[in-house]
Parts: structure tokens; C-alpha cells; sequence
């Protein structure tokens, strides 16, 4: 089996090599169906791994996001022009974030398109205009040398290949598929961190009986059914019904869950977090001020550079 | 039991502010005065009202307290709690606050030390100034007496090492006070790190407390000290004994524990079973020597002795408070304190009774054949703290305690007036250069002559009487010790008259030295001194020595039986020891009052009394006699007798060249060992492995890298996943 | 149906991180190597969601949202630092700085 990864990673090798910008004119056709045959020979191996079972992840989907990815990530590597790979680039951006919605990360798959495609990727945008030299240069075949040839191409997909080859290796090299495993209960998470969602639904589905509004209300889970309680002896016993597990744990969302983790087990890592971007501000407004030496056409920039601060 | 009233409790209750005084005294001197320059002046009287303020409050805290007998045994302290310092673990655990102790005992020491404390900053202000030290000085002693007086009223041994270590930095501070003289700094050094060997051993035996009580607070550790002795006494110690770390289930304490804390219960059980009560009981025989260690240190007995003496070269006034009159005889204090721990083990206390009556006689032929005034006085407090220790160890520690408190003043008086004179002469304290001063300056000799009394125990003085209540005991129990102990006593009568008559007495000769506030003099202002000659002290330097003075006479008549009554009362109460909880038995026990005339009395010590006195009396009266023909009439006579035994004196001169045999045994291989690895660090370390292996072998490395880093980043990129893959590559074929 | 297991997004996440580092190695345009090494992080992304998923916990989301961080606070650095090359040597090439030559 592991042979085949080989096999794949050579041929992938091949494409890549071949696709990636050159001076020289290359097979490009002949890259395009390599690349074609390992991506389609990979995934129809991953298929036949892929297997029957109760829970799981419709596949379509998985397909068609990783077939984008991958695609607008050999555009981004191998696009003479930076605009273009940026553009692409914003393409994987969102075929992750696709990939995300398959595996029930709706909070990240927004953050992803918000924050990359949205923020860092027009930040890239501004600087590809900023230091590009214009898009005529491109028309003319006079565009800059570093941009039109790839530098060590064989070298650097042979590598990576191997990278490739390796990781695919080890990834694929466990006995048994790993399939999901399901997320703690729902009813009881909403107990432990998020009791006030409990009320509402309760209401709502009108399985509730005492006072809603007392404030020592609790609940608690005993031999499988919900108990309300607000005081000593003062106990409702509430069967939880598949309906009734189903409306508790549609009102604890993806972001109520990812919020309650970030700042239940991650704390520090926040407020490292915070210090970093504080940190990474400070530095970019030292660079950015600071005036460029031995450039010729510094004086040109200042008036930019100002108005970027 | 008597119960006291509140106003008393109110009174008591002051007690919290006594070592804040001196502490803010120490706050105002050092820092205020420090940024301050015109207002330097007040420093001594800042720390004036600081010490007489603490000791006001001493006096208010004694009478709150009431008589000592009311303040009975059951309840025989108050524990004043100031605020919590260290709570580690819930039940049971470590605990230790920053409350303070207060017993009759406790009262005493503070009287003692905050009294004489500010009679010798009354002192100071006239000594030192002048000094461009002055605010330096008083803000040291402020940190010393907060720091004295934390040691004497801490309720747990953990603050009271902190007192303890409080009064060593304050020691070496002030015995380095000079520090432009390097002999000043190399005795601050040396108390420093002699001082460091003994609180090795106390802090070592402070943990051992912890583990065999499970507590430091004396509250907890000395009732049960008791009972663990009572129970020996009496053959009731069932293995088990009063170990209370010894957990049993059944035990409802700890049936209650267990709903609280679970876990704490488990560890103490494991604790129980590790330290089983075999190793407690090495324990508490080991505890009381390694206790003793830190009180030999700090009270400079053999074989820790030998900073004391290079200590005078602090400032006299120092020398009088800190190094005579209060901080060494912490050791005896901390004794007295823990006396029911001393008891546990069977030969502590012999031991403690034996070094000090070693060190007694050792010191006190020393100090015979010293020609330094402060050296004499120096080893007389040597000799005079190895009674202290004699007396405790022979569970005399109403003597013991009487002799600390009445030494105090007699020995702050001859410490004083020594530097009275120093201070006349221009820094001259060698005896041999003076001669008949009494002329010069009368009131000093007087009042040094009233000092010299009690030191040598002249009838009816101060020293008179504490020293015939350990001498008595002593004899009692260890008859050679008290025989020892009465040799030393006639020594101590002699040499101390030596001196005196030798300073004061004959024709007047005398040699001014050159130095003022301990360096040498080199401008105008300090030659009116050589110009004028001798000079008495002015009246603020002299009022505080003629009450002192007092104090060294009538101290011992008027209140014997008043330090009788506050020790028997405290924690240090011998006779409560052998019965505890029977206040009532302990009167028969220590009963060597010199006026007792009760007949109804007939037992050892009473004999052993009317013995001791006698023999004192008579021995002390003559041996005065004797210092005065030799060393006023027929000075020839005592050269011709002291060259007669040369060898002798060269000996004793030399201090039986103890600090020499400190310096083969100890220095002399310690600095073979220090070249030996200076030797190992420059060849091995330094030639070898650093200028060697460490410097060639990552240029070499580097130099075979070089054609690899071709600088573009990239290339280090490429290069870095070359090596994630090789790791994972070795991951997947070695471990899959 | 189909369905799916923790491998087939572990190699997604390789490829895209393994196009990341060939990108990175052969593109000598600094900011396209900068936009690799984010295609390096999406596969890394990719990877942490799948394992939060397939572990039933949801650590690895959090993670993303700091690799989010990192990433934004790379951006904003390593962007201010290739304007101020380019206004330097009025190029991108990242040949043009290559002072760490041995």
C-alpha cells in the first residue's frame, strides 16, 4: 500500500515541477494530467477506505472541497503573478472553510472567511499593489525575473513530495480508520456551563411545572431524566425525551461550545494571544514609521507611508 | 485558676506595639534621616523614645500581667496574636503567626533588654557623636531591639529564628559599623559565619520539632514536651505515647476530619506509618543538641566562642548591649524556654551544664592574662554565659535567669565605663598604658569599681547572689561542676581587679592613642583629646551608668524573690516539670534563698547553699585583696611571678590558641581544598573543556556547513524540511 | 452513502501544507512565499478541526483561533517588513538578501 503513496508522490513531483512557473517552455499538458491522476488516484484510494456506518459525514462534499483546495493551492504556488495567487489563494481559503462545515465547525469556517479571505488576504492584496510594479510589465513579458522562473523547482518539489510521501504514510498506516468519536452529551454540558439555556426550551415545550423565576432553580441529571429543583424538597422530575435532548442541544451552538472551551481550558493562551497581536502592532507601526535608508525612490513613498499609519 | 481581668488583657495587649517601636524607629532613622541630612541630629533621640517607649510598654504589659503567682501555672501565658503569617495546610498542618507569647519569663527578657537598651542609647548619644554615622548607628540598634524583642516574645519557634536571625544581621551590621577598618570587617564576618555553624544546628532541630509535634507553636509543643516527660517518669510511655501525628481511626478528631478533609488524613496516616515512633524517639533525643547548637553559636560558648571576643570591635556601646548585656544570652533564653524538649533527652541538659562550665573556667583564664580592656570584659562575658548555661543545665533556671538579668547590668556598667575611658584616652585600651586614672576621672572609677563588685561577687551585690543560686544547684547535681563553677568564681574576682587596679590605681601614667569613633585621627578637631588629657564623661553620658550602677548593687536583694516568682511561673519553671499541673509542689524545690533561714528546710541544697556563700564570700574578699597588692602596691611582684610561669601565660595570652587551632583544622584545608579546585576549574574545566571541546567543536561543525548556507532563505527552508522529513521518516520505520 | 474517516482530512491538511512548503521553497517573490506559508497554516487548520472533530472535544477549534492569530499578527509584521525591503531595493526577490551567506 505504501507503495502506492510512493508512486503518487512521484507523479505529483512530476506535475508540480512541470506547472510551476519556468523560462524554458515545458509539457504544461502533461503536468496537468499527472496532477489530475494522483489527486483522482489519491482520493479513489481514500474512498475505498471510506466505510458504512451510523453516524458520519455525507462524503460528496469532502470530495469537492479538497479537489478545489488542492487545485487553487498548485494556482498559488505556481501563478507568475502575485495578484493571482493571492486570488487563488483565497480560493483554498474558502474550500477549507467548506471543509469545515463537513466536519460541523460552523464558527470556524465563518472565522476562517472572515479573518483570511476577509482581513489578512486584502492586507496581502494592499501590498502586492503597493510593491508590484504595474500589471503592463506583465502584458509585455517584461515581468521581474523572481516572479516569472521558480527557483530550484526540482529540488523543491522533490522535497516535498517526500514530505508528502512520508506524512501520507503514517497518516494512512494505522490498522483501523479512526471514525468520530461523539462530543459529550449535550444535556449535560448544557447543565454544567449553560443552565439558563435549559429554561427556555423547557417552556417552550411546555415540560416544566414549578416556578421558572425562583432563583435557586438547578438542574440535575439522576438515572437518566432531567430533575428541576429549587430547594429541598421541591424537585421536578422531567423524562427526557429524544425530542426534548434534541431542543437542548440545538440551543448550546458551535460558538457557545468553542466560546465555553477557549475560555474554560485555554485562559492563558488568550491572554497570549492578546499580548502577541498587541505585540505585533507595536512592531508594525515601529516599522512602518521607521525612514527608509539607500532606497532611491525613497521620497516617492513617504507620502504613502503616512497615510498608511 | 485565676482568671484576669479585662482591663489586665488590655494592658497585655499592648504588648504588640513593643517590637513596633523600635521599628519605626529603625523606618525613621534609616530611611528619613538617611534622605534628610539637617535633621540627623534627632537619630539618637528618635531611638530613644523608640527603646523607652518599648520598655514603658514592657512595664505596662508586667503590671497587667499582676503579680506572678496569680498568673498560675494552668494558665500561665497570654497569647497576644498580632496577625497571621504562615498557614500551609488546613487540619492539622503548619502553622506559625506572628502572635506573641507573653509569660513571666517573656517579661523579664523584655524588661531586661528594652531597660538596659535605653539606658545605653542614652549613652550612645553622647559616645558617638560626632560620628558620621550617627543616624547609621541608632537606626541599627532600633533594628536590633525590634528584632530582640521579637526573638523574646515569639509564641513559635519559627519567629522566634526569625528574631534570632534579626539579632545577627543587626550584630554584624553594627560589629562592622566601622567598616573603613578592615579588622572591624573581618570580625563582622567572622560573627557572621561562626554564627551560621549554630543556626544550622537550630533551624535543623526547628524542623525536627515540626515533625515529632507536628507543630512550632509553644502552646502545643511544650505541654506535651511535658506530658511525653511526665509519661517517661513515670513508665507510662505504652509506645504509642503522646505522639499525636500517631493517627487512629477511632480517634473522633479524626472521625470528624474525614468528612472534612479526606486527604489530609490519608497523608497523616502515611506520615504515621513512615515516621514510625522508633525514629521519633531518635528524634527527640537528637532535637535538644541540635537546639543547643544554635544557643552555643549565638551565646559564643566552646567551641563557638570565638567571634565574641573579636566582636568588640564594634562601636562599646554595641559591645555593652548587644554583645554583653542582651542578645547573647539568647541561647540561655531559648534554653530556658524549651527546657520541657531538653528534658526528653536524657543527657542534653548534662551537656548543656557541662559546656558551660568548661567554657566558664576556659574563658576566665584567658581573660587573666589579657592586657585589652574590652578583651577582659569580652571573655568575662564568655565565662559569665557558661554560668548562665551551667545554672539552666542543672535545671536552675531561676538562676540562670537571675544571673542573665542581674549580668545585664553589671556587665552594660563595666562595658560602659571601659568605653568611657577608651573614649578619654582617644581609643587606647591597652592596660599596660595606663595607669592611676582614678585621679583623672573619679566618677568613672567608681562607678567601674561598683561593676567590678558585682562581677566578682562581692557580698550583697547583684552577682553575689545569682551566682550562689547556680553555683548551689550545681554542686547539688554534678559536684565537680560546682566546684569548677567556684574556681571560676575566685579567677573572676582576681582578673577582674587586675584590671581595675591597674587602670585606676598607682602613679598616673598613661599613653593617648591616635584613633576617634574607630579611625584614625588625622585632622584638628580630634586633638583636643591629646591636648586635654583624660576628661570626665559628660552628666548624659554618666547618668545612665550611676543607674545602671544601682542596678548592679541592689538588684540581687530587692528582687530575688521576685525573679523566683516570675520564673517557677513561666514555661521554664523547673519544679512544674517533674509534676505537671501541681503548681503547688514546686516551692520545695529550688529553695536556696541566701536570707532563707527556715529551718524546716534541711535538704541538699540548703547545705549546698550555706556552703557556696561562705566560700564566695570569704574567696571573692581575698581574692580582691590579692589582685590589689599585686597589681597596686607591688606591681613588681606580679611581673616576677608572671614571668616565673612564662610558658603559662604565653599560652593563656594566646587563648589557648584556639583561633590558631581553627585555622590549622579548619581554614588551612578549606583553602588547600579552594586551590585544589581553582586548580581543577583552570586546567579541566577552563583548558580542557572550555577553551578545548567547547570552543573547537561548534566552529568546526560550523566550519563544515558553511558551502550549505548559501544565505537565501529558502535554502534554510528546504534544508528544514529535509529534517522533518528524516525525523518522521525514522518515526514511521522504527516505531510503526 | 459514504461516509468518512479522520485519515482523508489528515491528507488534505498534508497536501495543502506540503504545496505550502514547495511554494515556499521555490517562489522567490517574498510576498508569495508569505501567502505559502498561510497555505502551510490552512492545512495545519484543516488538521486541528478534524482531530477536535474525531476526538470529541473541541480543543482543536480553539487552537485554530489561535493559529488565526498567529497568522494575523504574521501578516501584519512580515508585510510591513517586505514593504520596507521593497522601498530598500526596489525588488522582491528574495535572493536580493542574503547577507547570512556563509
Amino acid at each position: 500500500m505504501a507503495y502506492g503513496f510512493y508512486i503518487a508522490s512521484v507523479c505529483g513531483a512530476l506535475a508540480v515541477w512541470l506547472v510551476l512557473p519556468s523560462d524554458r517552455r515545458k509539457p504544461i499538458m502533461l503536468g496537468v494530467i499527472a496532477g489530475a491522476a494522483t489527486l483522482g488516484g489519491l482520493l479513489l484510494h481514500t474512498a475505498s477506505l471510506a466505510y458504512d456506518a451510523e453516524q458520519g459525514t455525507p462524503s460528496l462534499y469532502y470530495y469537492i472541497f479538497t479537489v478545489l483546495a488542492v487545485l487553487s493551492a498548485v494556482r498559488v504556488i505556481s501563478h507568475p503573478r502575485p495578484v493571482y495567487s493571492a486570488l487563488y489563494f483565497v480560493m483554498v481559503v474558502l474550500s477549507v472553510a467548506g471543509m469545515f462545515l463537513t466536519l460541523e465547525a460552523e464558527f470556524m469556517a465563518f472565522a476562517m472567511i472572515i479573518i483570511y479571505a476577509g482581513a489578512i488576504l486584502v492586507t496581502y492584496l494592499f501590498v502586492i499593489m503597493l510593491a508590484s510594479l504595474p500589471p503592463s510589465a506583465y502584458e509585455s513579458h517584461e515581468a521581474p525575473a523572481y516572479d516569472r522562473v521558480a527557483r530550484e523547482p526540482f529540488l523543491a518539489c522533490f522535497v516535498g513530495f517526500a514530505l508528502l510521501a512520508v506524512l501520507s504514510s503514517i497518516i494512512f498506516s494505522s490498522v483501523d480508520p479512526i471514525t468520530p468519536r461523539p462530543e459529550r452529551d449535550a444535556v449535560t454540558v448544557a447543565i454544567e456551563q449553560m443552565p439558563d439555556r435549559i429554561t427556555p426550551v423547557l417552556l417552550a415545550q411546555n415540560a416544566i411545572n414549578i416556578d421558572t423565576n425562583h432563583p435557586d432553580l438547578t438542574y440535575r441529571m439522576e438515572e437518566g431524566a432531567l430533575i428541576a429543583s429549587i430547594g429541598i424538597g421541591a424537585d421536578e422530575r422531567i423524562e427526557l425525551t429524544s425530542d426534548l435532548r434534541e431542543a437542548i442541544a440545538n440551543s448550546i451552538g458551535n460558538i457557545d461550545r468553542v466560546g465555553l472551551n477557549l475560555f474554560e481550558s485555554h485562559t492563558l493562551g488568550i491572554e497570549l494571544a492578546g499580548v502577541i497581536l498587541l505585540v505585533s502592532m507595536v512592531g508594525a507601526i515601529v516599522i512602518a514609521k521607521r525612514k527608509v535608508t539607500g532606497g532611491n525612490e525613497a521620497s516617492r513613498h513617504e507620502g504613502t507611508e503616512a497615510e498608511v499609519i | 485558676m485565676h482568671t484576669l481581668a479585662a482591663t489586665n488583657l488590655d494592658l497585655i495587649n499592648l504588648a504588640k506595639w513593643i517590637p513596633l517601636l523600635p521599628l519605626i524607629a529603625l523606618v525613621i532613622n534609616g530611611i528619613v534621616l538617611g534622605a534628610f541630612k539637617p535633621a540627623r541630629k534627632f537619630a539618637a533621640l528618635v531611638t530613644i523614645l523608640a527603646v523607652g517607649g518599648s520598655f514603658a510598654l514592657s512595664v505596662a504589659v508586667w503590671l497587667g500581667m499582676g503579680s506572678a503567682s496569680e498568673f498560675t501555672s494552668e494558665q500561665a501565658f497570654v497569647i497576644v496574636r498580632a496577625f497571621e503569617w504562615i498557614h500551609i495546610g488546613g487540619f492539622d498542618g503548619f502553622r506559625a503567626d506572628v502572635s506573641f507569647f507573653i509569660d513571666p519569663l517573656t517579661v523579664i527578657m523584655l524588661l531586661t533588654v528594652t531597660g538596659v537598651g535605653t539606658l545605653i542609647a542614652i549613652y550612645a548619644s553622647g559616645y558617638m557623636a560626632g560620628d558620621p554615622g550617627y543616624h547609621r548607628f541608632f537606626a541599627y540598634i532600633g533594628l536590633f531591639i525590634f528584632a530582640m524583642t521579637i526573638l523574646v516574645m515569639a509564641d513559635n519557634l519559627l519567629l522566634l529564628f526569625l528574631g534570632w536571625e534579626g539579632v545577627g544581621v543587626s550584630s554584624y551590621l553594627l560589629i562592622g559599623y566601622y567598616y573603613r577598618k578592615p579588622s572591624a570587617v573581618a570580625a563582622a564576618k567572622k560573627a557572621f559565619i561562626v554564627n551560621r555553624v549554630g543556626d544550622f544546628g537550630f533551624a535543623l532541630g526547628l524542623m525536627g520539632v515540626f515533625l515529632v509535634f507536628g507543630a512550632v507553636q509553644y502552646d502545643r509543643v511544650l505541654p506535651e514536651a511535658e506530658s511525653v516527660y511526665w509519661m517517661q517518669e513515670h513508665g507510662l510511655d505504652d509506645g504509642r505515647g503522646i505522639f499525636s501525628n500517631t493517627i487512629d481511626d477511632a480517634d473522633p478528631i479524626f472521625a470528624d476530619a474525614e468528612l472534612v478533609i479526606p486527604n489530609i488524613v490519608e497523608v497523616g496516616k502515611r506520615e504515621a506509618e513512615i515516621f514510625g515512633s522508633d525514629l521519633k524517639k531518635t528524634l527527640l533525643i537528637i532535637i535538644p543538641f541540635l537546639l543547643m547548637l544554635g544557643a552555643f553559636g549565638k551565646s559564643a560558648q566552646l567551641p563557638l566562642h570565638v567571634w565574641l571576643p573579636d566582636a568588640m570591635e564594634g562601636p562599646t556601646p554595641v559591645s555593652a548591649l548587644i554583645h554583653a548585656a542582651t542578645m547573647v544570652t539568647a541561647g540561655v533564653y531559648m534554653i530556658a524556654r524549651l527546657l520541657p524538649i531538653f528534658q526528653l533527652s536524657e543527657y542534653a541538659l548534662y551537656t548543656v551544664a557541662i559546656v558551660g562550665g568548661v567554657t566558664a573556667l576556659f574563658a576566665a583564664t584567658i581573660a587573666l592574662c589579657q592586657y585589652d580592656i574590652k578583651r577582659v570584659w569580652a571573655y568575662s562575658t564568655v565565662s559569665q554565659l557558661g554560668y548562665m548555661f551551667l545554672g539552666v543545665g542543672v535545671l536552675s533556671t531561676v538562676g540562670g535567669v537571675f544571673h542573665l538579668f542581674t549580668h545585664a547590668f553589671f556587665k552594660a556598667l563595666l562595658f560602659l565605663t571601659a568605653g568611657s575611658v577608651m573614649h578619654a584616652l582617644a581609643g587606647q585600651l591597652d592596660m599596660r598604658k595606663m595607669s592611676g586614672l582614678f585621679r583623672k576621672m573619679p566618677v568613672t572609677a567608681i562607678l567601674m569599681l561598683i561593676g567590678c563588685l558585682a562581677l566578682a561577687g562581692f557580698p550583697y551585690t547583684a552577682g553575689y547572689y545569682s551566682k550562689d543560686l547556680i553555683l548551689a544547684e550545681a554542686l547539688v547535681a554534678h559536684p565537680w561542676l560546682g566546684w569548677m563553677g567556684i574556681a571560676v568564681a575566685l579567677i573572676t574576682a582576681f582578673y577582674t581587679f587586675r584590671l581595675w587596679f591597674r587602670v585606676f590605681t598607682g602613679p598616673t601614667e598613661y599613653e593617648m592613642s591616635n584613633e576617634h569613633h574607630g579611625y584614625p585621627s588625622d585632622h584638628a578637631h580630634d586633638d583636643d583629646h591629646a591636648h586635654h588629657g583624660p576628661h570626665e564623661m559628660p552628666i548624659l553620658m554618666n547618668a545612665p551608668l550611676v543607674i545602671l550602677a544601682i542596678g548592679a548593687i541592689t538588684l540581687g536583694f530587692l528582687t530575688h524573690d521576685w525573679v523566683k516568682d516570675m520564673v517557677e511561673h513561666s514555661t521554664a519553671g523547673a519544679a512544674r516539670l517533674s509534676e505537671p499541673h501541681s503548681p503547688a509542689h514546686h516551692a520545695a524545690h529550688v529553695e536556696v534563698d541566701p536570707h532563707h533561714t527556715d529551718t524546716a528546710h534541711h535538704d541538699p541544697y540548703h547545705a549546698a547553699h550555706k556552703l557556696v556563700s561562705t566560700i564566695t564570700k570569704i574567696g571573692s574578699i581575698s581574692m580582691i585583696l590579692l589582685a590589689g597588692y599585686f597589681f597596686w602596691f607591688n606591681r613588681k611582684a606580679a611581673e616576677r611571678i608572671a614571668s616565673a610561669f612564662g610558658l603559662i601565660k604565653r599560652f593563656l595570652e594566646n587563648k589557648w590558641y584556639v583561633d590558631e587551632l581553627y585555622h590549622v583544622i579548619i581554614v588551612l584545608p578549606l583553602r588547600v581544598f579552594g586551590w585544589l579546585f581553582y586548580l581543577f576549574d583552570r586546567l579541566i574545566i577552563d583548558g580542557l573543556v572550555v577553551d578545548g571541546l567547547l570552543r573547537y567543536t561548534p566552529r568546526l561543525a560550523g566550519e563544515a556547513q558553511t558551502p550549505l548556507a548559501r544565505g537565501v532563505l529558502q535554502g534554510f527552508a528546504v534544508v528544514m524540511a529535509i529534517g522533518v522529513i528524516a525525523v518522521l521518516a525514522f518515526v514511521m520505520y522504527s516505531v510503526l | 452513502m459514504e461516509y468518512l474517516t479522520l485519515n482523508h482530512y489528515l491528507l488534505t491538511g498534508a497536501i495543502l501544507f506540503a504545496l505550502g512548503v514547495i511554494g515556499f521553497a521555490t517562489r522567490r517573490n517574498l510576498i508569495v512565499m508569505f501567502l505559502c506559508t498561510e497555505m502551510m497554516f490552512q492545512g495545519v487548520a484543516v488538521t486541528l478541526v478534524a482531530f477536535s472533530k474525531y476526538h470529541g472535544n473541541l480543543d482543536g477549534q480553539s487552537f485554530v483561533i489561535f493559529v488565526l492569530t498567529i497568522a494575523a499578527a504574521e501578516a501584519a509584521l512580515a508585510l510591513g517588513l517586505v514593504v520596507y525591503l521593497f522601498r530598500r531595493k526596489q525588488t522582491l526577490d528574495a535572493e536580493a538578501w542574503s547577507a547570512m551567506k556563509g
